[in-house]
């Protein structure tokens, strides 16, 4: 009875909010999902508003990534540029604004897509609409981004046809448990344009601070999809037609950080790519058909134009065929010592897929220029035939050619796949490929003249590297051949001058040679040193075992027998737990030596090493009140490439004492380490995380390096206070070392929640002929 | 005869305190330490002692010999002189390697036991090594009488070949060949015999059930009886299914049932209420397909279907003992994988890749 009275009740309330002036939807659907909720015969799942916070803390666990997806949403939305900028987030509570020039969403996109959970727009479109770009990001996961990183978020869009832009804001807060998700609604207003068309995101009260540390990390996680490629500023089309016309012309993105007092650029193309160039090189035709061409380096103090003819012996003789070109290269040497550690692999994956030199022709880019099989300069052939030493394949530049060809000087192949090689196309590549090669060979000769005039260190005081020294003497021995060649008596001066520096590099190489060896021997001695420590541990572990298990067993009597409540007992019991802590020490040393036993290197079970590493730990953890959580395992086993199984024990260990030490510092009282294990894209990935003072960000993207340095810098003299052996700097250096040796890496990486250092450590996975060779 | 004192002759050519003192926490043990100098001395140090308890990595003494060797003198002599004594070796490593396996398979030691396990639970080895005493004695005094030795009214209960082995010449001159045979080929292995976890697998009745412990008493007369009972709780796996055939509706058979339609059925045969059917394997995204549970798995102990196990080869069978089996998890966490049958690590890596996907 009660319920029809209900039922009765609601319907009133119901007809009396439809028939209000204004109708206040939210009420209705409320007052509708409990009268259909009343309903006997009938029920329907209803969705708890709570699923958007869980959703969003289990498909996007880091802030890193959340941003990185929202990148990836401008990218796939056909934005050429996108810029965030992050408002005083050095601490938590700052504002986050994304901003595209991208397609932008229509109503029905922005309801039926954004607003719709778990919609399949993506799947449906795996490729962009209009630069048919691969699509980056993960299908619906941009929303729940969004809700990790801030409280509230505003979506400002707009599109090319609509004549206003949309306004949507959303109070995440709203979304708490035990409301029903159909009855929040959220605040939809027209306003006018910003801008011809895009997409604005603006997040408020960000739930994480931002240092510039973890911006940089944004940039390098959205690297795969940023294309490095400059846009001339004196191209003769617009960018408006390039952008209606053409393909697709680069993705970028740029990160700003701004405080009150000012805003600071933290990453951009420049920054992250073109700053690691060793020299700009930009090349255009005057009126007469004459070659110009500036090489611009910092590096090496390089600013100088040429002149470059059609003849190759003679500057004057201008070009016939072609005009209005123009071009713009950034040449990258691939050298430890001209790119930071930090940056080489990424920025050498990106050489390798996107470097080259494109063509665009009155705004098109023409294919297949500048794609990673053409080799249409023959760059690559010429680098093969070792045309020159220094390195110039395609994967040494980024840069483009611009030609404006309104008379069709050029001709597109029928099958439109590139221009016919006629003679206009052939003077093209003679000019640029020219003008690379003079600004390479202006490069090298200025890096060589260094080398020669050199006693010089570079910056970390190392001599500079035996190769080059080799390569110069060799390229000094070519030259000499080409002059024994020529009859000509006059040239004999010069051979003997070529002889001479010869002899004078082969000296410098003595030099450097000895200063190498001593080097070298330094540092065998204090490997040998190390090594009869690791040996007098392992017998010392040997011999000692016996003992330890009678004495445990002593103990373990005396507190067995002892009187109750007695003075003797408790003493007892602490020398128990002191003794039962030793041995955790001595069983890891042991398990280490055992394992050292094994010379061969066998694919690592990681499910195996890290339980056996916690529990071989364990009684260690119950004393010092640190608590090693492991993370859920996957089913399947994971097994990294061959490796040796007290690496892992080295690693482990390793990560456990400097935790150790960071949670003594942080004075925490319940000390927690968390290892989790999985894989992606072909690695095993083990993080390893701790709740104690964490690393400063300042510090984390060089720690690796700066052990590195600091290991060196300190020689073995100082070994024998036992510090120096344990502190930090000799343990990460080893890891890291053996992590590289892998074709590994190593990096300090954002916190898990509830912790305040995370460092990633990745492996390459076993390979399917791994589990056969060594039957997994 | 109940109040008997073993005298245990402990070898260690280290400090040996410690490890006597646990030993001698049984009471019927008389423990004696000696540092083995040249083994000459052998037979005067055996001659009034009933068992053996030896360090393996005697290396101080004079003569450098290891363990295998004593142990062997000790054979050769005892079989001179027709003294029978159990050996029981002391490893130092907390997994027997494959050094020690290699000594362990030419039969030299009745078992082993690794020390740190020795001193974590001296209780459960003395009883072991007691045990192995009373078999020793129980071999000898009932003259070989195979169905007294085991507690079956008739030999021909059992599978004839364990018989016939063991009337040949090598198990009839010396004790612990037959001794030995009975621990690692019945008490040691499934078939013939089960322990509590297959035990529980089969009746598919979860150990942590309320009445487990009346369960296990109303199968009392199942129970196996004879020697090495003392230290290994065994039950008789036929007489087992037979019960459950002539008691259960329609005579069906616990093999072709699932887990909870054992349990009911075992509710109403004994009356007995709190009993728990197990469930199988669901973690971590994997879920085992059977609960027609027969056998556990070697790595966890959980109770699985032979098709949800994989098959391993960890020594040669007899006739009447069963394979033993993995579970995929089981596999996950260990090393036991290299061990598993050629068709079943395909069977693994399809899973495995499934799971991946």
């Amino acid at each position: 009875m009660e319920e029809n009275n209900d039922i009765e009740k609601l319907k009133a309330k119901l007809n009396e909010a439809l028939q209000g002036t204004e109708v206040d939807n939210d009420l209705i659907i409320q007052l509708s999902q409990q009268i259909a909720s009343l309903d006997k015969s009938k029920v329907r799942f209803s969705i708890d508003a709570g699923v958007i916070d869980r959703l969003g803390k289990e498909l996007v666990a880091r802030q890193e990534t959340a941003v990185s997806e929202l990148v990836k949403n401008a990218y796939d939305a056909d934005a050429l540029e996108v810029s965030l900028t992050f408002e005083n987030s050095d601490s938590v509570g700052g504002d986050l604004t994304i901003s595209d020039d991208g397609d932008g969403m229509t109503r029905e996109e922005l309801v039926n897509g954004f607003m719709r959970i778990s919609s399949t727009t993506k799947i449906h479109n795996p490729v962009s609409r209009k630069y048919k770009r691969q699509r980056a990001g993960k299908k619906g996961i941009g929303r729940f981004a969004v809700q990790r990183l801030g409280a509230k978020l505003t979506i400002i869009t707009q599109t090319s046809n609509s004549e206003n832009a949309l306004k949507l804001s959303i109070d995440w807060d709203e979304y708490k448990k035990d409301l029903n998700l159909m009855s929040i609604s959220n605040s939809l207003e027209v306003v006018p344009k910003e801008k011809e068309k895009g997409t604005t995101l603006i997040i408020e009260n960000l739930r994480d601070k931002w240092s510039v540390a973890s911006i940089k990390r944004i940039y390098r996680y959205v690297s795969d999809i940023i294309q490095p490629f400059p846009l001339s500023d004196n191209h003769k089309v617009s960018n408006a037609t390039r952008i209606e016309e053409t393909g697709d012309t680069g993705f970028k993105s740029v990160f700003y950080k701004k405080t009150k007092e000012n805003i600071e650029l933290i990453a951009d193309n420049d920054s992250e790519i073109f700053d690691f160039a060793i020299a700009k090189i930009e090349g255009w035709l005057d009126n007469n058909g004459i070659g110009l061409y500036s090489i611009n380096s910092e590096k090496l103090d390089i600013n100088e134009i040429n002149e470059i003819g059609n003849d190759e012996d003679d500057n004057s003789i201008p070009f016939e065929k072609i005009k209005n070109v123009n071009f713009i290269a950034y040449y990258f040497i691939h050298e430890k010592s001209l790119i930071p550690t930090l940056h080489s692999t990424r920025i050498k994956k990106l050489a390798n897929t996107k470097g080259g030199i494109r063509l665009y022709r009155n705004g098109f880019r023409v294919l297949p220029y500048g794609e990673p099989a053409d080799d249409w300069l023959k760059l690559d052939k010429s680098q093969r035939q070792r045309s020159i030493l220094p390195q110039h394949g395609n994967n040494n530049f980024f840069g483009f050619v611009e030609i404006n060809d309104q008379e069709s000087i050029f001709e597109e192949t029928s099958s439109r796949e590139g221009l016919t090689e006629n003679e206009a196309f052939i003077e093209l590549q003679n000019l640029v490929y020219r003008m690379l090669m003079s600004a390479v060979v202006k490069v090298a000769n200025t890096r060589k003249i260094k080398v020669r005039s050199g006693q010089e260190k570079d910056e970390k005081g190392d001599w500079v590297p035996v190769d080059v020294r080799i390569s110069n003497i060799a390229k000094t021995i070519e030259e000499l051949e080409k002059e024994l060649e020529d009859g000509n008596p006059e040239s004999s001066r010069r051979r003997r001058r070529r002889v001479k520096r010869i002899k004078d590099d082969i000296d410098e190489l003595a030099e450097l040679q000895k200063s190498e060896q001593a080097k070298y021997i330094k540092e065998r001695s204090m490997l040998r040193v190390l090594s009869s420590v690791g040996l007098s541990i392992a017998q010392f572990i040997h011999e000692i075992k016996y003992y330890l298990g009678n004495m445990n067993s002593d103990v373990q009597f005396l507190v067995d027998n002892l009187e109750k409540d007695s003075e003797t007992l408790l003493r007892s019991s602490i020398l128990k737990d002191n003794f039962s802590s030793f041995k955790t020490y001595t069983a890891y040393f042991d398990d280490v030596v055992s394992k050292n036993v094994i010379r061969e290197l066998i694919p690592i079970n990681m499910e195996e090493t890290i339980t056996e590493f916690a529990s071989s730990i364990s009684s260690e953890t119950e004393r010092t009140g640190v608590e090693i959580i492991t993370g859920e395992f996957p089913a399947y086993r994971i097994f990294t490439k061959p490796m040796h199984p007290s690496e892992w024990s080295s690693i482990l260990f390793n990560f456990y004492t400097n935790s150790k030490k960071a949670i003594d510092r942080a004075k925490v009282n319940e000390g927690k380490v968390l290892i989790e294990v999985g894989e992606a894209d072909n690695l095993v990935y083990v993080e390893f995380s701790d709740n104690g003072d964490g690393i400063p960000s300042e510090i984390e993207e060089k720690i690796f390096d700066e052990f590195f340095t600091t290991t060196t810098q300190k020689s073995f003299d100082e070994l024998d206070s036992s510090s120096e052996i344990l502190g930090t700097g000799l343990g990460l250096k080893i890891v890291k070392d053996i992590v590289k040796s892998y074709r590994g890496s190593i990096s300090v990486v954002s916190p898990k929640e509830e912790y305040s250092t995370t460092i990633r450590v990745e492996i390459p996975m076993a390979t399917e002929k791994d589990y056969e060779k060594y039957d997994l | 005869m109940k109040n008997m004192t073993y005298k245990i002759l402990y070898i260690e050519d280290l400090n040996p305190d410690s490890i006597m003192q646990e030993l001698s926490k049984e009471p019927s043990f008389d423990v004696v330490h000696w540092k083995p100098d040249t083994i000459e001395d052998i037979d005067t140090k055996i001659a009034d002692v009933n068992a053996i308890v030896m360090d393996f990595r005697l290396t101080e003494g004079e003569t450098k010999l290891d363990g295998s060797s004593y142990a062997q003198a000790i054979r050769t002599i005892g079989s001179d002189i027709h003294k029978n004594l159990p050996i029981v070796l002391f490893s130092d490593e907390d997994k027997i390697t494959d050094y020690y396996k290699d000594f362990t398979s030419q039969d030299l030691f009745d078992f082993s036991i690794p020390k740190d396990s020795f001193r974590a639970n001296p209780e459960k080895y003395n009883t072991r090594i007691l045990s192995l005493l009373n078999a020793y004695r129980k071999i000898e005094d009932d003259n070989r009488d195979l169905a007294k030795i085991l507690g079956v009214n008739d030999v021909t209960e059992i599978d004839y070949r364990i018989d016939f082995t063991l009337m040949k010449e090598t198990y009839a001159e010396d004790v612990y060949p037959y001794s030995r045979f009975i621990l690692q080929n019945m008490i040691r292995s499934i078939g013939l015999l089960i322990g509590e976890d297959i035990l529980s697998a089969r009746l598919g009745i979860s150990k942590d059930s309320g009445n487990w412990e009346d369960l296990k008493a109303h199968l009392e007369e199942f129970k196996y009886t004879g020697i090495f009972s003392d230290s290994y709780n065994r039950w008789w796996a036929k007489d087992i299914s037979n019960w459950f055939n002539s008691k259960s509706e329609n005579n069906s058979s616990l093999r072709r049932l699932a887990a909870s339609e054992r349990c009911e059925a075992i509710k109403k045969i004994t009356g007995l209420s709190e009993l728990d059917p197990l469930t199988q394997i669901d973690e971590r995204g994997y879920k085992a397909k059977s609960s027609k549970f027969w056998t556990i798995c070697k790595a966890t102990h959980r109770a699985i279907d032979y098709s949800d196990g994989f098959e391993l080869y960890l020594r040669d069978l007899k006739p009447w003992q069963e394979p033993e089996f993995i579970s995929f998890l089981g596999i996950s966490n260990g090393s036991l994988m290299s061990s598993v049958k050629p068709a079943d690590k395909a069977r693994i890596r399809k899973i495995e890749q499934s799971l991946r996907s």
